[in-house]
């Protein structure tokens, strides 16, 4: 659909989202992100990183590899919890692993600023989320059905925009195509405002007047799973500005 | 000597009546307060009941949620026609959410 769309658009070019259709936003964006303005909060995820558990362990010892070019495969379906496990799910469980208190997914200043570091570890990777059992499939569907469902007193789902308007203006935003969506989390909003994908989420949800869920829910982790099988493929690219 | 042992036992009797006061909680006031007429109650309830029942669903709006919370503002300070027309509204829109819960999914 985006191919026919858009012909002259390559597919890894999707990671830049709304900007494929406007040249001008791309070019302030590499302007931008020659010099992030929010290289300080990536360097206090990285001290969040790095700080070790009170036993001593880090984060890095929960990850393969050390957490370097693992965050493509997530998020996973998990057999043995019978759930969806999102980057930021492994995170709290390293934590709960090694005694600590999970973080509160909503929080900016610990699981925002964390995972806005953690995933840098990964740019370059290529997006590989694997649906491979019944269960997996099952949630992928349940993510599937969440992105195509209606919801909220506007009536909109989230294909409404970035499938079947993907590209249009709306008001003064162009709407960014499903392909690529979940590729470059977190972002730093005007430069300074960080939001993860469940926060982006909760605000859409809130701007077509929906009860928004939580971020870290099940309904999330599951719409995250399989936005993310959809843009398999394609390069990750963390931290990044968005207007 | 009577009216120093006297005196003590006053000042103590008003510490302790303090800190019992101190310790209470105060009360959480009642959503519904009298003067509010049996309508505006009735509407009340459903509306309460319609935004649980959308919420357990999963797809609630907050539309809904944000006129019963005026609805129970409004019970708060005894403003019956307040109450009834948001929690009319609040009961509205819950049930439009249940409804849309049965739309299709969209295709292209």
């Amino acid at each position: 659909m985006y191919k026919q769309k858009y012909p002259n658009v390559k597919f890894e070019d999707y990671i830049h989202g709304a900007m494929i259709v406007s040249p001008d936003a791309l070019q302030q964006y590499e302007s931008i992100m020659a010099f992030p303005p929010f290289l300080v909060d990536i360097d206090k995820g990285k001290k969040l990183w790095e700080t070790p558990f009170k036993n001593g362990k880090t984060y890095a010892d929960c990850f393969q590899n050390g957490g370097k070019m693992v965050a493509g495969n997530y998020p996973y379906y998990d057999e043995k919890l019978g759930k969806v496990v999102t980057f930021e799910g492994a995170v709290n469980l390293c934590r709960e692993a090694n005694g600590e208190e999970p973080y509160d997914y909503g929080d900016r200043r610990t699981m925002g600023l964390l995972v806005a570091y953690a995933r840098t570890l990964s740019d370059g990777m290529k997006m590989n989320i694997k649906v491979d059992s019944p269960g997996a499939l099952k949630k992928y569907e349940e993510g599937k059905k969440y992105y195509f469902s209606r919801h909220g007193q506007l009536n909109f789902a989230c294909a409404t925009c970035h499938i079947g308007n993907a590209g249009n203006t709306l008001r003064t935003e162009i709407l960014s195509p499903m392909l690529g969506q979940a590729t470059h989390w977190p972002v730093f909003r005007g430069g300074d405002s960080l939001n993860t994908l469940h926060m982006r989420y909760k605000r859409c949800e809130e701007q077509v007047r929906a009860d928004p869920k939580k971020p870290g829910s099940e309904e999330y982790n599951n719409l995250e799973y399989f936005m993310s099988y959809m843009s398999n493929g394609l390069p990750m690219y963390s931290s990044i500005y968005r207007k | 000597m009577k009216r120093v042992t006297l005196f003590a036992a006053m000042v103590a009797a008003l510490i302790l009546a303090g800190c019992a006061t101190a310790l209470e909680e105060p009360p959480a006031k009642p959503v519904a307060q009298g003067g509010l007429s049996k309508q505006a109650m009735d509407a009340l309830a459903q509306a309460e009941a319609d935004v649980k029942d959308a919420k357990k669903s999963g797809n609630s709006w907050s539309t809904a949620t944000d006129a019963l919370k005026a609805a129970e503002d409004a019970a708060r300070k005894g403003d019956s026609a307040t109450v009834l027309k948001n929690a009319k509204k609040a009961s509205e829109q819950a049930n439009l959410s249940q409804r849309q819960k049965k739309y299709p999914t969209l295709s292209f």
